[in-house]
């Protein structure tokens, strides 16, 4: 069998000591600046670069990979633990991973993050193995008429994100969309609510935005019960690693989680951004409990953490079949070959094989050291959470700040930081929770290019959603959620409003 | 803090990754001089792994090597490039920050009507290469040859569609240039990546684009696109074959070409320029770096900094033509 | 007051935000038709759903049980807002050393139960451990002095 042959090539590519070992060095890198909030896997590649220049292009590539999803891996410490989210698809583990540490919960919260990216791993190197090629099909199927649909369906799921009132949590997502509009529109270059400020011409930083809105609005509402007590200590620290009733809650999360990760991973137009949260809407309407979602669900963290790392891998898909940098981190990867004289592109799988499968199973290889790395560390991260919250607090703001800074090396975004974290704090002080604000903010944008671009094909005929057949079958499906559960859906929670005042 | 252990053997791994390049800085440190004596900001107005970061750090790396001190990349993206330039621009001239930006520094006076010219608020140093655009449609577009592009977008019903990434840009231009002297039928398409234009090129959503070959090179090396025509025969031994628009029969198109070069702040005196102008072209006998361009599609220019002030205005004049054709007023 | 402070003021804050981006599309942005959207269509129509969202919440404030808002942290507030504000504006002028040291410490006292001695000593540990992982492992690009201080 083919299959058999690619993956024996593959393991015997990756099991070189040179590739193990770079391998190791990756996923470490990546799990500490996944833990450092806001600096990215990006600007760690960029400046790894030139030295890769110095390794086969197998083992560069092994190593930058596993310093991309190492740290995916990595970024939900720090959203668990203190409510950081380095990235947008974090934040969706950060509603109920916090809630989780909250409950003095958070050694299972990590533990069942690491399990569930782990599983997800594995499942997306097989995925990218056995069909990779097929894969690519689909990314390419993906016009703007079928990227608009997906968006829609979206922000239907995206309602399922808040626990408390709906109509807060639609205004919400709504006010999100807002603020993601700001800066040139992509379709004209028109500049939108830049209010005179040419640094926000590409609109507001994402990752100041989410740091902002969760992170520094966290940190205020401590600061009205600052006692040396933080709220994070207050619950007493139970049990480090999952019970046996949390595995067997968590499996079919992180198992569904994995499949929609790993499809939506391949789309690059946004596709990785919606597979966390709608993995997080699924386990919701398919829980018997949804009511403790918010509240400190595992399989709230279980399945977008999967959802999550599935996608980051698939991600690779586009690029190594196609030659289609999705984002920066991917085009940083093509420079990476390019240096080595390879030029990214469908042909690197025929001409290359050694290395195109021997990072495929250096994936699954990283995978299995980053869980041998990271379970033990949960320990030291829950051992954090005992330092007296007047000594982290400092070092949260601090790694916050950098965070933001080092991402554009920009004093400004640092304000747009301050604007939302005091944005943030009034919006919760008002009951309003931010996770659908997030998710507006990051899709409208797409949404709009989207929306926009399909009618330029189209002549301006709307019946372009229609004409195309997957979008029409993506819509037909966001109709019937909006349908069959959005009734039921908004008197329950209704309900719940009503029940409950404060998160 | 409990992490120090961890701290250690991070840096340590970096220490020793870093090894190979800072043996190799060592021994190429040569000449004496006066310059540099500290480290030295290049600076790319880009998030990383644009095409002109990629090129950036390979040329720093060479710096480094040849001048004796680390050239560090720092990224500043933001505004297309006008948050980067201007800070560069605002910079002390003491020799010890650049920028780093293709042909579109011109653009934002022109185009994104913000206060920059490269002639005056900047000092232009070298630059560094050239690449021709590309014509490029999909594999399944029953066409062969530029004629047949023009017959075939003439003849059509529905719209003939051809993508860009942002209003003004280098491909955006050439693409209007191309109506405007053929009178083909097109409508232009705006993309925020040229991941999102490549995709829908490849799919056939798109039927033509102007693009460096870098861009589409591996596209172009599987058969997923054919390229019809360069817009001038600058272009590597090794790239795909194609005729010119002129061997093609379309007169017009020669000036237009992508180019990179590197600048100085506000003011750098002609000493500084001078020096870094000779380092920079010494950089460019560098077989790594070749290469690299190379993949890129793009050919080293070693020219003096007055030769490069030369390239500036002409291309000047070339995105005063597309702002009168098309009429684009600066935002 | 009788009303629910919450309901009045997210829809205040609603309505407030939906006006700014309604109203400025319609003042400052071609607005278009749905066919062939302008810029301003998209900020346009969100922005008067927005309205419509927070005039209702703000109508229902009246009618559900009181509910007030709570204490503000003012002090600590202002000086954690005053540390990230100190690092934006020292980062690029001082530099990089004082502007940690700075954020360090006014983050370090904005705790209640904060004492000098103690955020002395945390500041001390955080600026070194940051310049260590940022600057030297990492090898940010920033420098430790800055212009003002007779730095670059």
């Amino acid at each position: 069998m083919e299959f058999v042959d690619h993956l024996a090539l593959g393991l015997s590519t990756a099991l070189q000591v040179e590739n193990i070992f770079y391998c190791f060095i990756g996923v470490l890198l990546g799990t500490f600046i996944g833990v450092l909030p806001g600096l990215g896997p990006t600007a760690t590649i960029a400046m790894l670069l030139p030295i890769t220049y110095y390794l086969s292009p197998t083992a560069s590539l092994i190593m930058l990979a596993g310093i991309y999803y190492g740290s995916q891996y990595g970024g939900s410490t720090t959203a668990i633990l203190m409510n950081l989210p380095g990235e947008v698809s974090s934040s969706v583990t950060a509603i109920d991973g916090y809630q989780m540490a909250r409950k003095g919960q958070a050694g299972k919260a990590l533990a069942i993050a690491a399990i569930g990216s782990f599983v997800a791993g594995t499942f997306a190197t097989f995925v990218i193995a056995l069909a990779a090629l097929p894969l690519s099909a689909v990314a390419l199927s993906f016009g703007s008429t079928e990227y608009f649909a997906l968006i829609v369906l979206g922000i239907v799921a995206s309602t399922a994100l808040a626990h408390g009132s709906v109509v807060r949590g639609m205004a919400m997502i709504v006010t999100g969309m807002l603020f993601g509009l700001v800066g040139a529109d992509t379709d004209s270059g028109t500049f939108r609510y830049i209010l005179g400020m040419i640094q926000l011409s590409d609109g507001l930083d994402t990752v100041a935005v989410a740091l902002g809105i969760f992170g520094i609005s966290e940190i205020l509402r401590n600061l009205e019960t600052s006692g040396s007590e933080g709220p994070v200590t207050t619950a007493k620290i139970t049990s480090l690693m999952p019970s046996k009733e949390d595995l067997k809650e968590s499996a079919g999360p992180i198992v569904r989680g994995s499949l929609l990760g790993a499809v939506m991973g391949v789309l690059p137009g946004g596709g990785s951004i919606i597979s966390a949260f709608s993995s997080y809407a699924l386990e919701k309407k398919l829980s018997k409990h949804p009511e403790r979602f918010g509240h400190g669900a595992i399989a709230g963290v279980a399945a977008p953490e999967s959802a999550n790392n599935a996608g980051a891998q698939t991600s690779f898909i586009p690029m190594l079949t196609l030659g289609i940098p999705p984002n920066a981190l991917m085009a940083l990867m093509a420079g990476a070959l390019m240096i080595q004289g390879i030029t990214p592109g469908p042909n690197v799988v025929r001409d290359q094989p050694e290395l195109f499968w021997g990072v495929i199973a250096s994936m699954w290889i990283g995978n299995v050291m980053l869980v041998i790395l990271n379970l033990p560390l949960v320990g030291l991260w829950v051992a954090l959470l005992k330092i007296p919250y007047r000594m982290l607090l400092p070092a949260i703001v601090i790694f916050s700040t950098m965070g933001v800074y080092t991402v554009n090396n920009s004093a400004f975004d640092l304000y747009v930081l301050l604007l939302f974290g005091v944005l943030g704090y009034t919006f919760r002080k008002l009951g309003c929770e931010v996770a659908p604000f997030l998710i507006g903010f990051v899709l409208s944008g797409l949404l709009e290019t989207h929306f926009r671009r399909a009618l330029v094909f189209s002549g301006g005929d709307m019946m372009t959603f229609l004409d195309h057949p997957i979008s029409a079958g993506i819509l037909a499906v966001t109709a019937l959620i909006i349908l069959a559960v959005a009734v039921p859906a908004i008197s329950r929670t209704r309900k719940e409003a009503f029940a409950e005042s404060e998160d | 803090m409990s992490q120090a252990g961890f701290l250690i053997s991070r840096r340590s791994v970096i220490a020793g990754m870093a090894a190979g390049s800072a043996a190799a800085m060592v021994a190429g440190s040569a000449f004496a001089q006066q310059w540099p004596t500290r480290p030295v900001t290049m600076l790319v107005p880009f998030g990383p792994g644009a095409s002109n970061d990629i090129f950036t750090r390979q040329l720093s790396e060479v710096l480094s090597r040849s001048l004796g001190q680390p050239f560090v990349v720092e990224n500043r993206p933001g505004a297309g490039g006008f948050t980067g330039a201007l800070s560069v621009s605002q910079s002390p001239a003491d020799g010890y920050r650049f920028l780093e930006m293709p042909s579109s520094v011109v653009a934002f006076k022109k185009v994104m009507g913000v206060n920059l010219d490269p002639l005056v608020d900047l000092t232009p140093v070298a630059q560094l290469a050239t690449s021709p655009g590309g014509m490029v449609v999909p594999a399944s577009l029953p066409v062969s040859s530029v004629k047949e592009f023009i017959d075939f977008a003439n003849g059509r019903s529905q719209d003939t569609f051809y993508g860009y990434v942002g209003v003004g840009a280098t491909q955006h231009q050439m693409a209007e240039k191309f109506r405007k002297i053929t009178g083909v039928k097109l409508k232009g398409v705006n993309y925020q990546s040229a991941a999102e234009a490549t995709t829908d090129l490849i799919a056939g959503r798109l039927h033509v684009q102007f693009s460096t070959i870098a861009g589409v090179r591996g596209q172009l090396d599987a058969g997923q696109l054919k390229l019809l025509a360069y817009t001038n025969d600058n272009f590597t031994p090794d790239s795909p074959k194609a005729p010119t628009m002129a061997e093609a029969g379309i007169d017009g198109m020669q000036g237009s070409q992508v180019w990179w070069g590197v600048f100085g702040p506000k003011g750098l005196s002609k000493e500084l320029t001078d020096q870094m102008n000779a380092a920079i072209n010494k950089a460019l006998d560098d077989a790594a770096f070749i290469a690299v361009l190379a993949k890129s599609g793009a050919i080293p220019a070693q020219k003096s900094a007055d030769g490069f002030i030369d390239t500036i205005k002409q291309e000047a004049h070339l995105v005063d033509e597309f702002v009168a054709f098309t009429g684009t007023t600066p935002k | 007051m009788q009303a629910n402070q919450k309901d009045l003021g997210a829809g205040l804050l609603f309505t407030s935000i939906g006006l700014f981006f309604a109203l400025g599309a319609v003042f400052g942005l071609p607005i278009g038709s749905a066919s062939s959207m302008g810029a301003g269509y998209f900020p346009l129509w969100l922005g008067v759903i927005l309205t419509c969202f927070g005039l209702g919440i703000f109508i229902k404030g009246f009618r559900t049980a009181p509910e007030d808002i709570g204490t503000v942290p003012w002090r600590g507030a202002l000086l954690l807002l005053g540390a990230i504000l100190f690092f934006a504006l020292a980062v690029d002028t001082l530099g990089a050393l004082p502007a940690l040291a700075g954020c360090c410490f006014l983050a370090a006292i904005s705790p209640n139960d904060a004492t000098w001695k103690s955020a002395a000593a945390i500041t001390v540990a955080l600026t070194a451990f940051c310049v260590a992982v940022f600057i030297y492992a990492l090898g940010l690009p920033y420098p430790m002095i800055g212009p003002w201080l007779g730095g670059r």
